[in-house]
């Protein structure tokens, strides 16, 4: 029985001590994050640079350094850092509404949604500011498409709601191919597709700060609620009988985690497998329990996509797209992860 | 005396045209123990989902401690009625005290999580079952007869005072189906009300001071078990020959070939 018991417990302080873990790891890669790139910045002037800032001290560093540290560097490393939680944390939250491990962020047509709002946007040669927000715009119509049309059938599911996502989202991508069908192959059609495959390289303080605020509502918001998010992970019916107004749950779950992806989305274009498969390696570590999980899921994206955008722009002179290193970094990560924690997957 | 739960000519279809059930009506007080019989598709379900409010009524009334539940929000029936489905699908590995602790949802404000209190009280059912030392093990991993305890623990949790449960006893062993039946038992003696269906007429008569026979869209008898389960009516329900024999205390039901 005692025995047991210690088993229990240092299974526990595991999990916790993991967790701290990856914290520390989040914070050393952040500084090493503003070293790497082409013009050289020392230790010294980072610590420097930082801590004037925050005490809003003069830091005494040549000018070119601190445009560097904070108009170049810095909201590149915050971009990356809070769109990987923050998509992580939107997978975490619709595996559990689901009751699907298999699903991702983009399930309700987001992304879809939002890949055509740019492309137009691009078609039609607007501003960077015009393409973000058409591609956050049409992002949130698609799920708002799918949700009124799962609510429109009598006896609505969750798997009708998923089923119209798909729905929804394979017509937004034929509608995004007819674009570039008809965009202009030599410039509209380039960047469309880099677009479309993810990047962080043209990310400024405007960006951040205008797509920080909804990222960061709709966080805290499903923060909030991610005890409820066990409950209704049980199952629409089971969740009612314990007394979860569970309509209004879906609603507040569904429209956090689109407002917050679509924002992601429309900084950086489609990045996938981060929503999918950061929150399975949340569970490896600390369980299925969303109290936990999701602060853990956002730490862990947050870091993914940090190292990821690191390696994207540094191994090659030209940027490589972050969708392509996601999954080629991730995938094979992600399989010795699986093995190595068989016992834990269930 | 005012009763806890009474259905007042409920009647149900879930396509409008063919009712499942039609002017059922009946009332349960603190204590009681009811015990639905039926055949497959009789719509025992169906009737046990309406009394919780999952489904609505066609028309009809089902009352809450004198409340219609149609008014009454999902937490507020959930405090006073909990409710133990028949098949439970889990999807990911929570462990026996999360699972537990999710019958402290409807005391927990949408916004919070559960306090030290809801912990304890979590704790305390767990140890009223003599499962605590299952806590930290993964409830899909446990056996069926354990899994139904656990359910047991949450309603409990949910401190209730109506407890509605679809086939308690039905994917269990012999020896645990006894054991359920007489974890009720001892519910029932704690004042809370029970409302449960059953395919095992003999289990009626163990657990049960009422029995309902659900068939044809109504409810065709009701009364004590030694009244209910008899000859005529268990060939009118189940179209089978049965002999109700006294052994020892009390009666049982036993299938003829």
């Amino acid at each position: 029985m005692m025995i047991k018991i210690n088993i229990q417990n240092r299974i526990r302080t595991r999990q916790i001590s993991a967790a701290a873990l990856i914290s520390i790891l989040l914070i050393i890669l952040f500084f090493l994050s503003f070293l790497i790139g082409r013009y050289p910045v020392s230790p010294y002037h980072v610590i420097v640079a930082l801590i004037s800032k925050i005490f809003f001290m003069e830091s005494g560093l040549p000018a070119t350094v601190n445009t560097i540290i904070f108009d170049i560097r810095l909201p590149r490393i915050m971009a990356a850092m809070m769109v990987g939680g923050s998509l992580s944390l939107a997978g975490a939250c619709f595996q559990g509404l689901f009751q699907n491990p298999l699903v991702s962020p983009d399930k309700l047509g987001v992304s879809a949604g939002a890949g055509f709002g740019a492309a137009i946007a691009i078609l039609l040669s607007a501003s960077v500011f015009m393409i973000q927000f058409s591609a956050f715009f049409w992002g949130l119509t698609a799920v708002g498409l799918t949700y009124f049309l799962g609510r429109a059938f009598k006896g609505t599911s969750i798997l009708t709601l998923v089923l119209c996502g798909i729905a929804i989202a394979s017509m937004f991508s034929a509608l995004l191919s007819l674009i570039k069908y008809v965009a202009d192959p030599y410039g509209q059609l380039q960047t469309i597709v880099f677009w479309l495959m993810g990047s962080l390289a043209a990310v400024n303080n405007q960006d951040l700060f205008i797509m920080g605020i909804p990222i960061i509502i709709g966080s805290i918001i499903l923060l909030m609620i991610r005890w409820r998010i066990n409950v209704i992970s049980m199952g629409e019916e089971e969740a009612q009988t314990l007394g979860v107004n569970t309509k209004r749950l879906q609603g507040i779950i569904i429209l956090c985690c689109t407002i917050v992806t679509a924002s992601a989305v429309s900084i950086c274009g489609i990045i996938g497998w981060i929503g999918l498969v950061i929150p399975h390696v949340g569970r490896m570590i600390v369980g299925p329990d969303h109290k936990v999980l999701l602060p853990v899921s956002i730490i862990l994206g947050a870091f993914f996509l940090l190292l990821i955008d690191n390696v994207a722009r540094t191994i090659t002179t030209t940027e490589i797209p972050l969708g392509i290193l996601t999954a080629i970094i991730g995938a094979p990560f992600f399989l010795y992860l699986l093995r190595k924690s068989k016992e834990v997957w269930a | 005396m005012s009763y806890l739960l009474e259905m007042l000519d409920g009647t149900f279809s879930y396509n409008k045209q063919e009712n499942i059930f039609e002017k059922i009506s009946f009332k349960l007080k603190k204590g009681d123990v009811l015990c639905i019989l039926g055949a497959n598709g009789a719509g025992k379900t169906t009737l046990l989902k309406c009394l919780n409010g999952l489904i609505r009524l066609d028309s009809g009334k089902v009352m809450l401690k004198g409340i219609d539940i149609q008014g009454l929000k999902p937490s507020t029936i959930a405090k006073s009625m909990g409710y133990i489905p028949q098949i439970h699908n889990s999807t990911f590995p929570f462990t026996v005290l999360d699972v537990v602790l999710m019958g402290r949802a409807p005391h927990i404000d949408t916004f919070s999580s559960p306090s030290t209190r809801d912990i304890k009280i979590a704790k305390k059912s767990l140890k009223d079952l003599k499962i605590y030392h299952m806590k930290d093990k993964a409830y899909a991993e446990i056996s069926g007869g354990e899994q139904q305890l656990v359910f047991i623990a949450r309603v409990l949790a949910q401190e209730p005072e109506v407890l509605i449960l679809d086939e308690p006893t039905s994917h269990l062993d012999f020896g645990n189906q006894i054991r359920t039946l007489s974890i009720i038992d001892q519910l029932a003696k704690k004042e809370l009300s029970i409302i449960m269906s059953s395919h095992f007429p003999d289990h009626a008569f163990l657990s049960a001071q009422k029995v309902a026979l659900m068939k044809g869209k109504s409810l065709i008898d009701m009364g004590s078990p030694e009244e209910v389960i008899n000859e005529e009516n268990m060939k009118e329900v189940y179209g089978i020959d049965v002999k109700i024999i006294d052994i020892e205390d009390r009666k049982a039901c036993i299938a003829l070939k």
